[in-house]
């Protein structure tokens, strides 16, 4: 059976959930198709961050240094592309004989999994929420939004998949991993493989980012104007929430987009949602529909949130959420 | 008008193998219905403490 390459994402040199559940997915593929799997890494990572990957089982960490993979760029100004990142991955997984690729389905790894599909010939099956199919090559994804799901039969030998963060719980088995460090430029990268390269990063804020936040806490229109949304912000400060808002606020310029939770914003799977002032259009269900509990505040009592809400209160946001603040608050003191 | 008397080339579509096929689609399972609660500021007690014992999420 193929080896299965989990490639571990990774923010500022530090690894977030996604690259744990990553690992644990990878773990649990390997231990059902009886394989071996293998963790990779592109950043400036030191070795104690590298090895934090061991605590969800990974033994074998490949390595490779970001500033020794941009600098075959020829680029001064490059702080990462993406079409090397797909071509490293690619040529570590040909010539090493790995047969299955593992990549979270965060932005980042939208984006580079058809490229990898493209440069392997791998076939490419995304968004994955469910494996347990996986020794008959059978896995589960949402189409359509999120309105159904759908079992997709894997017919080739070899494949990448992508998961859905926030659905593969990380868990955690302590090993010691091996760090094998991968120098760039053995790997037949050029600079040809730059397609394209991101050369600033500007940090708009410094808050949790709500694609993977465990706890989210979104506003709507029910706010009436952007002046209100403290009330969602102290709420999620007491809950250690990432704040999300609905199109028509973003639309209406009160949040910025990148708060955004629904079809053409982000799609969330925390443990927790709580919509506050939101009616529940399909587009924005299909964002968070698959999140595990949701908690729906409105005033209106047929607003279609209620019908994908495992609890509400019907009633006034402006009363509902600083009495919630409140009441979680003396909980956490 | 040109465009019109321009010929179409017919091809035949190339046939691959299906790398990946579709087995079954199907709706997410139904879910219950929720606990709402009606009486507003005054419920709120009692969702989270909901949100506390029976979802142990807070």
């Amino acid at each position: 059976m193929n080896k299965i390459l989990i490639f571990a994402e990774s923010k500022n040199n530090e690894f977030k959930s996604p690259a744990f559940e990553a690992v644990t997915a990878g773990k649990f593929i390997a231990e059902k198709l009886k394989s071996e799997f293998a963790v990779i890494t592109v950043n400036n990572a030191d070795e104690n961050h590298l090895k934090s990957l061991g605590k969800f089982g990974a033994k074998d960490i490949y390595s490779v240094n970001l500033d020794d993979l941009n600098s075959l760029s020829g680029k001064p100004d490059i702080k990462y592309s993406h079409s090397a990142f797909a071509a490293v991955i690619s040529n570590f997984a040909k010539t090493k004989g790995f047969g299955t690729i593992l990549i979270s389905a965060t932005s980042f790894g939208k984006e580079i999994a058809p490229v990898i599909s493209a440069r392997t010939g791998f076939s490419v099956v995304t968004d994955i929420v469910d494996l347990s199919g996986i020794e008959s090559k059978t896995v589960k994804r949402p189409s359509y939004a999120g309105k159904c799901y759908t079992q997709v039969k894997i017919n080739s030998d070899n494949f990448i998949l992508t998961l859905r963060p926030n659905v593969f719980k990380a868990s955690e088995s302590e090993s010691e991993p091996a760090i094998h460090k991968i120098e760039a430029g053995t790997l037949g990268i050029g600079a040809g493989d730059f397609k394209s390269y991101v050369s600033e990063v500007v940090v708009s804020s410094g808050k949790l980012d709500v694609a993977e936040a465990d706890i989210i806490v979104s506003g709507g229109r029910g706010l009436r104007g952007p002046e209100h949304f403290h009330l969602v912000e102290e709420l999620a400060a007491v809950l250690g929430a990432a704040t999300g808002a609905s199109r028509a606020v973003v639309d209406a310029g009160w949040r910025p987009h990148s708060e955004q939770v629904g079809q053409t914003g982000k799609t969330v799977s925390p443990t927790l949602y709580v919509a506050c002032g939101i009616s529940g259009a399909i587009q924005h269900l299909a964002g968070m529909s698959s999140s595990k509990y949701i908690v729906a505040i409105n005033k209106d009592k047929d607003a279609p949130i209620f019908q994908a809400a495992d609890y509400g209160i019907v009633g006034d946001v402006f009363e509902i959420l600083p009495a919630m603040t409140q009441e979680i608050g003396k909980l956490k003191s | 008008m040109a465009s019109k008397s321009k010929p179409v080339e017919e091809r035949q579509p190339l046939s691959e193998s299906n790398n990946t096929e579709i087995t079954e689609m199907k709706l997410p399972d139904a879910k219950g219905q929720g606990k709402i609660f009606t009486n507003g500021i005054s419920d709120v007690p009692e969702l989270v403490r909901l949100l506390r014992e029976e979802a142990k999420i807070i």
